[in-house]
């Protein structure tokens, strides 16, 4: 079985969009016999948003939906693992859109490969406010250099792997505003590889990354944010 | 210029490197970006984005991979904006996830040069050379490793530090400025940001670091809430327009939240702050710099009827030696022996005027001041602006007479008690009539040397040094420093 663990905040409509990607997902999966559970972390979630997801079609009984406080991405994603019981966790974000594929292939992807396996979309679809198409980084490709992630994060946050990768490397808190830490993401890229664990593009998979004019990322960004303290630029002993 | 260039990019990259394999594109990009950098600087930020878009021509577009296409077609029933109607999907640029690994490349470098994992304190400076907050660090070095404390030194620039035999041996030293010289200075504000987080020690310390006061305007949040924070800031600069400049003015207010401490030396500095800004007293802290007590024990003699006046400092628009010449004018029959040093801007001219001038001597500077201590028995200083210099503190530590401007910090320990302090500072006549004072009546002047020691005895030892310093790193909560010393 593999979890899909999503946050919801305060998207309002566009849950609804989303929702209705991550169904589509479920469905591809379930129809090849693929387990897939919902779990739904609803971190200070507006009304809206709220009615939005306990009321979509996707949510099944067995589903689990969680009410919380944290105003924190990184503590959401770990509350929604903790209540996770596939084998294999999916993380998604509530505003964006998956292709139909991903979370079907990248189990299969890790099931050839290993459990050391952290699977990313081969390819990002910006859209919204700008529009633009990416390939991600592929950490056994040539031009990868693990120390380009000193000054950029290779990767967006969806990501799908073993549970134990998740039990190994929580996510770390984020709370920006008053610590100044933030890119949770980016910080578990780190921690990961510093573990060992190979980040793989699964081939012909997507992430369509809803760009807005404000979102957490560009607030991060323009905050001049750091990814907490990690163990991949931290002086080791000799 | 930045939009020409970016037309030629954007041709280099379609007549060229569409044409090479994805790993030697990125890298040339990267290599671009970092000439970007270079050339047009507020276009750029080291650690930016997730990835680096490239702005094409759409015409010129990779096609978007037929899997891709047709799934966004099929999503395009759920999310309007991926319609793959072909006006539509031209919209979509395609772009390179840059490497950038420069940085990170650096920053491992540094790594390998620091010998220990982990500090007690951080203290981040220029440089170390001669001058009084050059002092001021190494006082506070040397308390910090007689204390036991595990210290790194960080000198961000990358001038040469010709005192670095001054730091104790325990103290680690990162010439980092050196080390970083060839990165752009936000991103040498990066590495530097880095750093402090992973080896989040007790406390990190900015004095005069221009890198250092820019990390904290810009990574402030994150710094102090894995470190206790101390600036140092001695006096404003004043500017050749006669504004007030220097890191107090430019970066302690948006610095200020992430700031624990405020260290001065001098009570002067602190209310000229927090009158041009409001802060509050309670983040401010005095810390009185020692002196070499050796020059406690120098014999106090004013009695004989010695003519010479030392004068000591910077030959610059600080010290004012252009004063000292108008001085030495309207007393003829006084010598002024001159230590001084050439270090800013063109001063041949006043330099020529010292040398010229009969009742004016230069000597080459001193290592030690006890070395000339016992040689004088009169010092004047002239300074437009100032702290509380050294050369004052030393100078009554050996019962110099002091006749001053009364400017910055002076005043906390000279006062007409203490020595003769010219309020009318730009005025030469007024320096005059203090020295033909002082030199017509030697009992007054013993009067004011004593208490002047006195001051030095009560604030300038290294004892009185170190329970200040005891207490600003003991201190909590934040708050009573200011009456303590």
């Amino acid at each position: 079985m593999i979890s899909a663990v999503t946050t919801f905040h305060r998207e309002g409509y566009l849950a609804q969009i989303t929702l209705n990607s991550i169904e589509r997902c479920r469905d591809y999966c379930e129809q090849r016999g693929l387990k897939v559970e919902l779990v739904f972390v609803l971190d200070r979630a507006d009304a809206l948003t709220n009615k939005l997801v306990r009321e979509h079609s996707c949510v099944k009984a067995g589903d689990v939906l969680i009410e919380a406080s944290n105003g924190d991405l990184g503590l959401s994603r770990n509350l929604g693992i903790s209540k996770a019981g596939g084998e294999f966790i999916a993380i998604l974000d509530g505003d964006d859109l998956y292709s139909e594929s991903w979370l079907f292939d990248s189990v299969e992807f890790i099931k050839a490969r290993g459990n050391h396996i952290i699977c990313h979309p081969e390819m990002v679809v910006n859209f919204g406010m700008y529009n633009s198409y990416c390939q991600q980084v592929d950490q056994e490709s040539e031009e990868f250099d693990v120390d380009g992630l000193f000054a950029t994060n290779f990767w967006t946050a969806w990501v799908v792997a073993h549970r134990d990768v998740f039990q190994q490397v929580e996510y770390a808190k984020s709370d920006h505003l008053t610590s100044g830490f933030g890119h949770e993401d980016w910080h578990w890229n780190c921690e990961t590889i510093h573990r060992g664990y190979i980040h793989k593009l699964v081939p012909e998979t997507c992430g369509f990354y809803r760009r807005k004019t404000v979102s957490l990322l560009s607030e991060q960004l323009s905050k001049r944010v750091h990814i907490r303290k990690t163990s991949l630029f931290a002086k080791s002993e000799k | 210029m930045y939009r020409i260039a970016l037309y030629v990019y954007k041709r280099l990259y379609v007549y060229i490197l569409m044409r090479i394999p994805l790993a030697e594109r990125r890298r040339v990009i990267n290599f671009l970006n970092r000439v970007r950098g270079k050339l047009f600087p507020k276009y750029y930020s080291p650690s930016v984005n997730v990835t680096e878009p490239i702005t094409l021509n759409q015409k010129w577009n990779p096609p978007m991979p037929d899997w891709l296409q047709s799934e966004m077609g099929e999503l395009s029933h759920l999310e309007f904006h991926l319609n793959t109607e072909e006006a539509n999907l031209a919209k979509f640029e395609h772009f390179v996830v840059g490497i950038k690994a420069a940085s990170g490349k650096k920053y491992r470098e540094l790594l390998s040069v620091i010998p220990k994992t982990r500090y007690d304190y951080v203290l981040i400076a220029p440089w170390i050379k001669l001058g009084g907050a050059d002092l001021a660090i190494l006082h506070h070095l040397s308390y910090l490793s007689r204390h036991g404390k595990d210290v790194l030194l960080v000198l961000t620039e990358p001038e040469l530090s010709t005192r670095l035999d001054r730091v104790p041996g325990e103290v680690d030293i990162l010439e980092f400025g050196r080390h970083v010289n060839d990165l752009m200075f936000d991103e040498q504000r990066h590495l530097l940001d880095r750093l402090l987080i992973e080896f989040a020690p007790d406390v990190i310390h900015v004095v005069n670091s221009r890198l250092g006061w820019y990390s904290l305007k810009v990574s402030g949040t994150a710094i102090s809430s894995v470190s206790d924070v101390y600036v140092s800031l001695y006096c404003d600069d004043i500017d050749s327009a006669g504004c007030p400049v220097g890191y107090g003015r430019e970066f302690l207010v948006p610095s200020f939240p992430y700031i624990k401490r405020v260290i001065t030396d001098n009570s002067v500095y602190v209310e000229t702050l927090r009158k041009a800004f409001g802060l509050p007293k309670e983040k401010f802290a005095v810390v009185r710099l020692p002196t070499d007590e050796k020059l406690l024990e120098l014999e106090v003699d004013h009695s004989d009827k010695s003519q010479d006046i030392l004068w000591c400092g910077r030959l610059d628009a600080q010290k004012r030696p252009e004063l000292l010449v108008q001085i030495s004018r309207l007393l003829p029959n006084v010598n002024f022996h001159v230590y001084g040093q050439v270090v800013t801007g063109n001063n041949n001219d006043i330099a020529r005027e010292l040398i010229e001038r009969p009742n004016i001597k230069l000597h080459e500077p001193f290592d030690r001041f006890i070395d000339v201590a016992r040689e004088y028995r009169v010092i004047l200083n002239t300074s437009a602006w100032d702290g509380l210099p050294n050369i004052l503190v030393e100078a009554a530590a050996a019962g110099l007479l002091i006749i001053t401007s009364d400017v910055g910090g002076i005043s906390d320990l000279v006062t007409q008690t203490t020595g003769y302090v010219v309020v009318n500072h730009s005025e030469p006549g007024e320096y005059v009539k203090c020295i033909e004072a002082c030199l017509e009546d030697p009992a007054k002047s013993l009067e004011k040397v004593v208490g002047a020691r006195e001051q030095i005895k009560k604030h300038h030892t290294r004892l009185a040094f170190d329970r200040s310093m005891t207490e600003l790193l003991e201190a909590d909560p934040v708050g009573h420093l200011l009456e303590t010393v």
